[in-house]
């Protein structure tokens, strides 16, 4: 452990954290069941002798909340620091991290600003003064497109998309132009059901093809699961948003600010469509105020998020002037304790520092 | 020195090679012992064939240990994550056609192209309590073209042959792997997806970038390389 860490580690001490001992060596599953299988190419992976997948630590937080789950413990923010493990081009596979996760707190709004706060102290006491810090929000952005009125399969799709403006800005192109197969590309006999609202009939005809095709009648999808994406994907076509409502969603989308200038936007936003953003906006508020006093300079940027279903609200990444990458990042990952298989939702929020990318460390 | 060129050491493959090469003048001597497996070519003393199986070509090209060598591009482009960088992947033969493709149950006639599979994969989690599996021996190709198409949410299962029974048997939900006519699919009622083609192979003559000849052998690999994509 380097003495950054170390430093790093008292710091998180002192704010009344517990640092449990997580292994180097990993069980892979939960990794790649929560970020996807896209991750294996990025992770190293190996084998026991029982041909159970391990991989090298790739990460804290997904080994910090099985900790969490099979403690048992109430609300606890852990801390962490070590070596992580990645496949990265043109830097060192091993590298170091140290971090907060803060688990089980309900207050949402006291969290994240804790979040925020411990973040950017622990990275003034680390030396690295002066970082830009930047925010996003995807419940700003779900609701907005609740306030919008996109039934729930666009809401489902956009949501997915927000991180990434290309995946975003092609399906804003079909939610005005349409481009979505309908019941078009279906058996005419089918088609004519979907057509005809015969949800009892379509499921019948499915049920027919999925005994045709002797497909495993554990686990497969079932005749309904496909029968009711049909009508979905029919909504889904066949739906349109009026190009006011684009407009506003564009304009959302395009807000970069000063967080305390970005409310005020926000505001002028739901004025001008009439959008009621209500809880959303009272929380983004509450947020700030709790950093108020902190000197931080916060900026908004609406479309900024992380392309992972486990991420559901604040995210933010703390930058050197002039760096290419951040120094710091994190988020709310409040469905992620229930991906590892918490039986009720847990709320988390969590930050992580690069420490090799700080100044006066070894640049990675 | 020598060229050392890797051709399939069995199979249709190997025999469509070795015609090839006979018709670019290329005559392939076979070894005399059939568990020898080095061969070589009739007025080339300075070249040497390997016979290797299919993949056992793409690592060996990869690793620099032969210089030319005939085997798929899908092989060549599973084995390694970028391939053009290491391979030259650039003389199609016209044999050994196979498309490596996604194929889905025919019954999930709400899926037509990966845009629907991305939204079934995305509610998977929640109604099934695992994530959509792919069963495939394609890692590589399958992983860079999903991300290509924005999914993430899935698991691999690796699977070594018989890949078109997975759905069925219950090992998987969907699998990529290849076909040529695309009858083995239909007859497991499987459909390839619209956009579902993830390459469409054929058997190359595929150089090593990793190895180093000297410029004597340099030469003469370009002139094996030349005659063969000539003679076609």
């Amino acid at each position: 452990m380097s003495g950054l860490e170390e430093k790093l580690l008292g710091f998180f001490a002192g704010r009344g954290c517990e640092v449990p001992a997580i292994s180097l060596l990993q069980p892979a599953d939960p990794f790649l069941d929560t970020a996807g299988e896209d991750l294996r190419r990025r992770i190293f992976i190996t084998a026991d002798r029982d041909g159970a997948s391990l991989c090298l630590r790739p990460e804290f937080t997904i080994p910090v909340c099985m900790h969490h789950l099979a403690s048992g413990n109430a609300a606890t923010r852990y801390a962490y620091g070590g070596s992580v493990f990645r496949q990265r081009e043109n830097a060192p596979s091993e590298f170091q991290q140290a971090g907060i996760e803060d688990i089980g707190n309900g207050d949402r709004t006291s969290a994240d600003a804790a979040a925020i706060l411990d973040c950017a102290q622990a990275l003034e006491a680390a030396g690295a003064k002066g970082f830009e810090f930047v925010m996003g929000d995807q419940a700003v952005f779900e609701a907005v497109l609740d306030a919008l009125g996109l039934p729930e399969v666009w809401r489902a799709r956009l949501g997915r998309d927000f991180g990434d403006m290309a995946l975003l800005k092609n399906d804003l192109h079909r939610l005005e132009r349409g481009g979505i197969s309908g019941t078009e590309t279906l058996p005419p006999e089918i088609g004519k059901l979907v057509d005809d609202g015969d949800r009892a009939g379509v499921t019948r005809w499915i049920a027919g093809k999925i005994e045709e095709g002797g497909l495993a009648h554990s686990g497969g999808r079932t005749a309904g699961e496909i029968a009711g994406r049909l009508f979905e994907k029919a909504e889904l076509a066949a739906f349109r948003l009026e190009r006011e409502k684009l407009a506003a969603l564009n304009t959302f989308l395009e807000i970069k600010d000063d967080a305390l200038s970005a409310i005020d936007r926000l505001h002028a936003l739901a004025r001008e469509y009439k959008l009621d953003l209500g809880a959303a906006l009272e929380s983004f508020a509450a947020r700030l105020d709790a950093l108020a006093g902190a000197d931080l300079d916060p900026h908004y940027v609406a479309a900024f998020g992380r392309r992972l279903d486990y991420y559901t609200g604040l995210v933010f990444e703390m930058t050197m002037p002039g760096g290419e990458k951040p120094v710091a990042g994190g988020g709310r990952y409040d469905r992620l304790m229930g991906l590892l298989g918490a039986p009720e939702p847990v709320p988390a929020v969590g930050f992580s520092i690069w420490v090799d990318r700080l100044p006066g460390e070894g640049a990675s | 020195m020598t060229v050392t060129i890797a051709i399939p050491s069995k199979g249709r493959l190997k025999e469509q090679t070795l015609e090839r090469f006979a018709a670019a003048g290329l005559p392939v001597s076979l070894p005399d012992d059939s568990r020898n497996y080095r061969g070589s070519i009739e007025g080339f003393p300075q070249a040497e064939i390997a016979f290797l199986s299919a993949s056992e070509i793409a690592r060996e090209l990869i690793a620099g240990n032969v210089h030319l060598g005939v085997t798929g591009e899908d092989l060549a482009r599973e084995t390694h994550h970028d391939a053009d960088s290491v391979l030259e992947i650039s003389a199609p033969l016209g044999f050994g056609h196979a498309d490596v493709v996604v194929a889905i149950p025919d019954a999930w006639v709400d899926v037509v192209s990966m845009a629907d599979l991305d939204d079934v994969a995305a509610g998977f989690r929640q109604t099934h309590g695992r994530r959509l599996r792919i069963a495939t021996k394609y890692w590589q190709l399958t992983q860079h073209f999903f991300a290509g198409h924005g999914i993430a949410v899935y698991r691999i299962v690796e699977s070594l042959g018989a890949t078109e029974g997975a759905p069925a048997s219950g090992q998987a939900d969907v699998i990529v792997d290849i076909t040529s006519t695309g009858s083995t699919l239909q007859a497991n009622q499987l459909r390839i997806l619209d956009d579902g083609v993830i390459l469409r192979s054929q058997a190359q003559l595929i150089r090593s970038k990793t190895v180093a000849p000297d410029e004597a052998d340099a030469a003469l690999a370009e002139e094996i390389r030349t005659r063969i994509q000539n003679a076609s």
